[in-house]
């Protein structure tokens, strides 16, 4: 699988931009060579020059410090809380399509439940409550995106556990945990890839959104949505200023999602083959 | 020896808090004795599946029991190397991921084997008596054909050396030149590796060729039982009628 | 002047060069049933949907198919479209995929007459009902009013041939379409074609891989390999005295289960 993936051009320009950025993100300290809230009001606007490589903001403050620690919250963050999210509904959604029966019914209705709330409406309610910040909007994107991926997954639980090689699995006697780790397990793991690295889109996407509105992160922490906020309003004046954070946005959601399309072609044998139609052998076999 | 006997097996469904029992089978009482091909002949919609899931101990009647040598079938350890399966969708009964080295390999080290060495040379020994070559060692289930898939299924069925196998619609989704070399294979391992089948199929005139005995299931339930001799004189009448309408060149 | 003429029938995949179909050459006349068998892969089924134009977009194909004299492979598809449906009605291997499984049954029907035949709701329900009956489908009624799930693969495939029928097109080309079924069943629908092609003049093109199926309703027989004609003629040339090796191969492999059995039907083995 490893080998199939790393075949695709695609893929591989795709991991090493995210790994780019996840490095950026984690080495932000190090690498920067200002501090993302110093205040420089004398320099504000400064255009791009050997000192400010992407030039400085309405504060004097470096644009492209900030940028690189802006990857913290609109990145790392939004892992954490995809992970999270994903692992929830993945566990349910396994224990619902392999033990079907009075299991499934009860983790199918508390889905149900979750998903009649909105998830934009459900981030807006825990501001009001606690106040605005990425830590809450994060908490509101697990809370109604598990559902969602449980139902998913489920779906594709219940298909994969019908077939016949899960059926002779369990004819010779093999545990049901090695019958979901082996049998099950990697063929869902191409639906699961592909749901979260959409959702990993969705969700950066809501982040800045939410950052853009004033309701994410709180200033002066730096993050790609507070960013475009801030060029907002110096739009027709310093456009330069919003073409950072926006050409960073969209650089990283579009690489995951040629990742995603590229780990399902890899994850499933049968897709490339596909693509070129194979015709199917006779067996004419002299035995 | 095989023993089965299920008295009740239902279909429930709850509506609305109310339950509906459908009863799928009912008194289904027969012996499979070793080294013998059982043939169970039924049309679709008459349980067979049912029954094919109860004999291999993946589900239990409700009323009656499945018992090989004694013990009940459902447990573990009683159908551990005992066994096996070989179903009708040989697409689906190929894990789609897994080579077909990697899927006898999978069976092989379930019973115990490790050493691997021991494990390509048996893969490819096993590969010979179903009739593939060792290039067939690294395809994937897509890339076979429905023969071949189904001789894949068979090698992978008598890995663990079992003593009862048990064919479900195993040749019905294949071309008819190509069932009667699979039919021909089985009769040659049942030969060498003393096997007993149970042989479900609704093609009375395949379950003749390789059956010593047969039961024909209708609804649910046993509808007569007799050898393949027997047929000739049969008076029961759906017998008659399975026998008038098959097709003969 | 035949019903339908396919000449030099080539269909190639664009995407991996390969030729699927060579030069396939047949004529069928009014009310003749063309029997094609072969294996899976030897081109069969995408011949008889290129007749229809119901080939994936990627197939190429070249050569001529005349229909009731216009050329099928010429015409736009618009026409094309109007042509499928009402003179061509195409019977499908899984009848139990046809069927949306969201709605009736017999809505699904009537809106399918209703498109191509101008017979009142009346009329179309005593037609529908009418062909029920040659099925061997009891209480026709209640299946109309039934939802596909409700009804055993058995049931919906001989649907699809009452709607095909009740079309009345002027060829019916049906792919494998008794394959999926039991042997009762199979011999019932097998024998209600034999029926039906008694009273309607329509021609008839079956598919099937079983040698026994095709002697039973068909008159002239074309053996189809890798995508080639290996022979054909009537039934009593090819399937009694076959010239290809090809062929004789299919008889014989068919006949050692076959003879087994009537030798044990016959009492010769009886102990």
């Amino acid at each position: 699988m490893m080998k199939r993936l790393i075949n695709n051009k695609m893929a591989v320009v795709a991991i090493v931009i995210i790994a780019l950025y996840i490095v950026l993100g984690i080495a932000a300290p190090i690498i920067t060579p200002y501090h993302p809230n110093s205040i420089n009001v004398s320099n504000k606007y400064a255009n791009v020059s050997l000192q400010h490589l992407l030039g400085t903001d309405h504060l004097g403050r470096d644009i492209l410090t900030r940028l690189i620690y802006a990857i913290r919250p609109s990145l790392l963050y939004v892992f954490v809380a995809l992970f999270a999210s994903v692992s929830i509904g993945a566990t349910m959604g396994f224990i619902s399509g392999y033990m079907k029966g009075y299991v499934d019914v009860v983790i199918m209705r508390l889905c149900d439940i979750m998903l009649a709330f909105p998830s934009y409406v459900v981030a807006l309610a825990l501001i009001a409550l606690l106040g605005a910040g990425a830590e809450n909007i994060m908490l509101a994107f697990i809370l109604t995106r598990w559902a969602w991926f449980c139902r998913v997954i489920r779906t594709s639980v219940m298909q994969y556990t019908s077939s016949d090689h899960v059926k002779f699995a369990k004819v010779i006697g093999m545990k049901d945990s090695s019958i979901i780790r082996k049998h099950i397990f990697p063929l869902t793991l191409a639906d699961i890839a592909i749901i979260a690295s959409s959702s990993m889109c969705s969700m950066i996407l809501q982040i800045s959104g939410f950052s853009f509105l004033g309701l994410g992160v709180k200033a002066p922490t730096a993050e790609w949505g507070m960013m475009l906020n801030e060029a907002r309003k110096v739009m027709f004046t310093h456009p330069e200023m919003m073409f950072a954070p926006g050409i960073a946005i969209v650089i990283i959601v579009m690489s995951f999602n040629f990742l995603s399309d590229a780990l399902q072609v890899a994850l499933d044998p049968r897709i490339e083959s596909k693509k070129s139609m194979n015709p199917t052998k006779k067996g004419v076999m002299t035995s | 020896m095989l023993n089965v006997s299920v008295i009740e097996k239902s279909y429930k469904r709850t509506h609305f808090f109310r339950s509906q029992k459908k009863p799928i089978i009912r008194d289904v009482h027969f012996d499979c004795h070793l080294n013998k091909t059982l043939g169970i002949i039924g049309e679709s919609g008459s349980g067979k599946s049912t029954l094919a899931r109860m004999i291999l101990g993946i589900e239990k009647p409700d009323k009656g029991s499945v018992k090989l040598d004694g013990k009940p079938i459902h447990r573990r350890n009683t159908r551990e190397n005992q066994i096996s399966a070989v179903f009708q969708d040989y697409i689906s009964s190929l894990h789609p991921f897994h080579t077909v080295q990697k899927l006898l390999y999978e069976v092989m080290t379930f019973s115990g084997e490790v050493s691997k060495d021991s494990l390509k040379e048996k893969s490819i020994q096993l590969l010979k008596e179903v009739g593939l070559s060792a290039a067939y060692l690294d395809k994937y289930p897509h890339m076979l054909s429905g023969g071949e898939a189904q001789r894949v299924a068979i090698a992978r069925a008598i890995v663990l050396n079992p003593k009862y196998i048990i064919l479900d619609e195993a040749i019905s989704s294949l071309d008819m030149s190509i069932q009667t070399q699979i039919l021909d294979l089985l009769i040659r391992l049942r030969e060498s590796r003393e096997l007993s089948y149970i042989f479900i199929t609704h093609d009375i005139q395949v379950a003749t060729y390789i059956c010593d005995d047969l039961i024909i299931f209708k609804n649910g339930t046993i509808e007569t039982q007799m050898t393949p001799q027997e047929l000739y004189s049969t008076e029961n009448t759906y017998a008659r009628e399975l026998i008038d309408k098959q097709l003969s060149l | 002047m035949s019903l339908l003429s396919v000449k030099q029938l080539n269909i190639t995949d664009t995407h991996t060069h390969q030729q699927l179909v060579y030069g396939i050459h047949f004529q069928l006349e009014k009310g003749e049933t063309l029997g094609i068998i072969g294996e899976s892969g030897s081109g069969k089924t995408i011949t008889c949907r290129a007749i229809m134009g119901l080939n994936d977009p990627r197939l190429q194909v070249e050569g001529q198919i005349y229909f009731d004299g216009v050329d099928l492979l010429q015409l736009p598809n618009q026409l094309l479209r109007q042509r499928r449906g009402g003179d061509i009605a195409m019977i499908m291997q899984q009848g139990s995929r046809a069927f949306d499984p969201s709605s009736k049954v017999g809505k699904q029907m009537f809106e399918t007459m209703v498109m191509h035949t101008d017979l009142s709701k009346k009329s179309i329900e005593a037609e529908l009902i009418r062909y029920m009956n040659f099925m061997k489908l009891k209480e026709p009624k209640q299946i109309l009013q039934s939802y596909p799930h409700m009804l055993s693969g058995g049931m919906l495939q001989r649907l699809m041939i009452v709607l095909a029928l009740a079309l009345k097109p002027k060829l019916i080309i049906a792919d494998e379409p008794t394959t999926a079924l039991d042997t009762i069943t199979q011999y019932d629908v097998l024998e209600a074609f034999s029926d039906i092609k008694k009273q309607v003049d329509c021609a008839i093109i079956f598919i099937s891989h079983d040698l026994a199926v095709i002697n039973k309703v068909a008159d002239k027989v074309m053996v189809m390999k890798a995508g080639m004609c290996v022979e054909s003629g009537s039934i009593e040339a090819v399937l009694f005295s076959p010239h290809h090796d090809y062929t004789k191969y299919l008889l014989s492999t068919k006949q050692k289960i076959n003879h087994h059995f009537n030798a044990v039907m016959r009492g010769e083995y009886h102990a």
